[in-house]
């Protein structure tokens, strides 16, 4: 028998499904189960786990047997910039204010496009930063920190 | 009759004041930017919106929301005819004729048949959803909570039969959704689940960091995977009027466009995209010469425009009626509802008439406002979509983490925006649609509290859902789905639906 993973999509979805099953078991014990005429509160995190990780096993399976179209590129420098900028803007902005954080964020984030140009993306991270300031913070007034804390 | 007057006058009172006026234009606007833009999507920008419209009246808010999910549909052909891009996914077929008509010198009739064709669907079923609404509440009344959750177990079917791609793979997602609904408090109980002894985890995970996590960040990373290239057809866009013989082949496709979208506008899953897609179908069928398709028939944009407007109106109806989304952004308009304090369900039509009427009429002063945004103002959308990708996606970007962090004022909210960003991106390189797992996050809280109800009623006998009659006839239309679904004949008509896609 050749095992041989065929289709990286069904693998890649089956070994997540499988994961998130198992661990939401886990998660689970502490709760009580009760049975389906009074439920408990870990009635269906249960069943639904359960599920889940059959779907998983059913998908690894299937990932042995059937062809998967072509993956094509992974973006991993975009998945690194983009998520990147967006968890470096909750890092700073509490106390750097959403001025500041907007620049930082969209220079790090065009990072991910490979016809980045510097002169035209500074001036945009300036002026994008300026109209939030203006949409946010005066129009609809969200009560959020602007200027940077020293 | 005299009903249904009656109530659009209400309806138009309520929208006719300055304040709703300017909401609905600032949904159009909205709506037919995001539409233009290729790359961001209105579930993502509803999404992005909703902490702003937690500040304005209910009414506003909502008149608002609803211009951004018709608006795309408008702006979303332009890009199709102009750039052979889809603006919005409903506008991928519109690409394959409109582009072909643009390259022929014929843009400017293409935009506006797209434009006429929209603005009479969005009549008809403007008209549609004022004269069914009330009867349908009024039936929805009679429900218990047995029928409710077997309504709401033949919406998420519905919605797992009509999503493009794999069956199983969606099946799997609304189980996902349902899994991440569960996170925080259960309210029978008062026990925490999944919170990890974490806080901010205990009013569960925020539906906004879920729904721009999933649509907006996972979206971008997938479109930096190959570089932009888009070519915007520069020449003059010329004449804008279609001459009187593309009004004639036109028509009739625009009125099947319209019944078609509003028949599957309604159902669950249904929407916008599905309503193109077999639009497209239909028109391919009952064209006198097939082949003229692909090269520039004018029934191939008209029709499929007309339906994807008329889809994405109609799946108002079973929100304002039954409140159960017929879809992802109907899921988004729900959130709305409850932020607001406005429980949604056939009560809303008798508790809150103002709103659901104001929100009618809105609909179709907004298509006219479209009308009027779309075709003079043409020239500025182009413009618009010169803007190359690597300057629209960091603002894309910002928007989505200042919309997360408006939310609660919290970074919590951000980083879970992140996070799921990932899983999106995760989800569309294995080809499993997310729309069904936000489907799935929003119901799963209302179908466990109304089993639980049901079962307290029915002391715990589960044949409850058999015994009454509507709960029974859903679940067996839900059983007729899946087994039609199984159906090796069906399962490849289906494939051929989403073929383009």
């Amino acid at each position: 028998m050749n095992l041989r993973v065929r289709n990286r999509q069904n693998f890649l979805f089956g070994a997540f499904l499988l994961f998130l099953g198992v661990a939401g078991i886990v998660f689970a014990r502490d709760l009580t189960m009760g049975n389906a005429f009074r439920m408990g509160p870990g009635y269906l995190p249960n069943v639904l786990s359960g599920c889940i990780a059959l779907f998983g096993l059913g998908f690894l399976a299937s990932a042995f047997w059937t062809d998967g179209e072509e993956w094509g590129r992974t973006a991993w420098s975009g998945l690194l910039f983009v998520v990147g900028a967006v968890v470096v803007f909750g890092l700073i902005v509490k106390w750097a204010g959403l001025a500041l954080t907007i620049v930082v964020s969209v220079l790090l984030s065009s990072f991910a496009a490979t016809d980045r140009r510097w002169r035209e993306i500074v001036p945009f991270a300036i002026g994008l930063a300026i109209a939030c300031v203006l949409i946010f913070g005066t129009i609809f007034n969200l009560h959020l920190p602007i200027w940077p804390k020293w | 009759m005299v009903d249904l007057l009656g109530n659009l006058a209400l309806g138009f009172g309520e929208v006719i004041t300055p304040t709703n006026l300017l909401y609905c234009f600032l949904g159009c606007l909205i709506g037919t930017l995001i539409g233009v833009l290729p790359g961001i999507g209105p579930l993502a920008s509803i999404a992005l919106l909703l902490p702003i419209t937690f500040s304005l009246e209910p009414t506003g808010a909502l008149i608002m929301l609803a211009g951004i999910y018709y608006g795309a549909q408008y702006g979303g052909s332009t890009t199709a005819i102009l750039v052979n891009l889809p603006g919005e996914a409903s506008a991928v077929v519109t690409c394959i004729d409109g582009h072909q008509m643009a390259l022929k010198g014929r843009a400017g009739p293409a935009l506006a048949i797209a434009a006429i064709g929209s603005f009479i669907a969005g009549t008809v079923v403007t008209l549609l959803i004022a004269t069914v609404a009330a009867p349908l509440t009024v039936l929805a009344l009679r429900f218990g909570p047995a029928d409710y959750a077997s309504l709401m177990i033949f919406g998420l079917i519905g919605a797992v039969v009509l999503a493009s791609g794999s069956v199983m793979k969606a099946i799997a997602m609304v189980f996902v959704g349902l899994l991440l609904g569960i996170i925080g408090i259960d309210v029978n109980s008062g026990y925490m689940r999944y919170t990890f002894g974490y806080p901010p985890l205990a009013d569960g995970i925020g539906f906004v960091a879920l729904a721009v996590g999933l649509f907006g960040v996972g979206e971008i990373v997938r479109n930096l995977e190959h570089s932009d290239s888009r070519s915007v057809i520069s020449s003059k866009i010329g004449r804008l009027m279609p001459t009187r013989r593309d009004m004639r082949t036109a028509l009739p496709a625009i009125a099947r466009g319209t019944a078609l979208g509003s028949f599957l506008g309604i159902l669950p899953g249904g929407g916008a995209t599905l309503s193109a897609f077999a639009s497209y179908a239909l028109e391919k069928r009952v064209a006198r010469d097939p082949s003229r398709f692909g090269s520039g028939a004018i029934e191939g944009v008209a029709g499929p425009e007309a339906a994807n407007n008329a889809g994405a109106q109609a799946s108002f109806i079973p929100m304002l009626t039954l409140g159960i989304p017929a879809n992802a952004v109907m899921a988004l308009m729900i959130g709305a509802l409850t932020v607001q304090g406005i429980q949604p369900g056939p009560r809303v039509l008798q508790a809150e008439p103002l709103l659901v009427w104001g929100l009618i009429v809105s609909m179709w002063v907004g298509n006219l406002m479209l009308l009027i945004i779309n075709l003079p103002l043409i020239g500025l959308w182009v413009r618009l979509l010169k803007v190359p990708y690597r300057l629209l996606f960091p603002a894309i970007l910002v928007f989505c983490a200042v919309g997360a962090f408006t939310i609660n004022n919290s970074t919590f909210d951000i980083y879970m925006t992140a996070l799921f960003g990932i899983l999106g991106y995760f989800f569309i390189k294995v080809g499993a649609e997310p729309a069904p797992l936000i489907l799935g996050f929003v119901l799963g809280p209302l179908l466990e509290e109304n089993v639980r109800r049901a079962l307290v009623f029915s002391r715990g006998d589960p044949i409850v859902f058999i015994e009454e009659p509507i709960s029974a006839g859903f679940l067996a239309a839900a059983a007729i789905l899946l087994i039609l679904v199984a159906l090796p004949s069906l399962r490849r008509q289906r494939q051929e639906a989403f073929r383009e896609e």
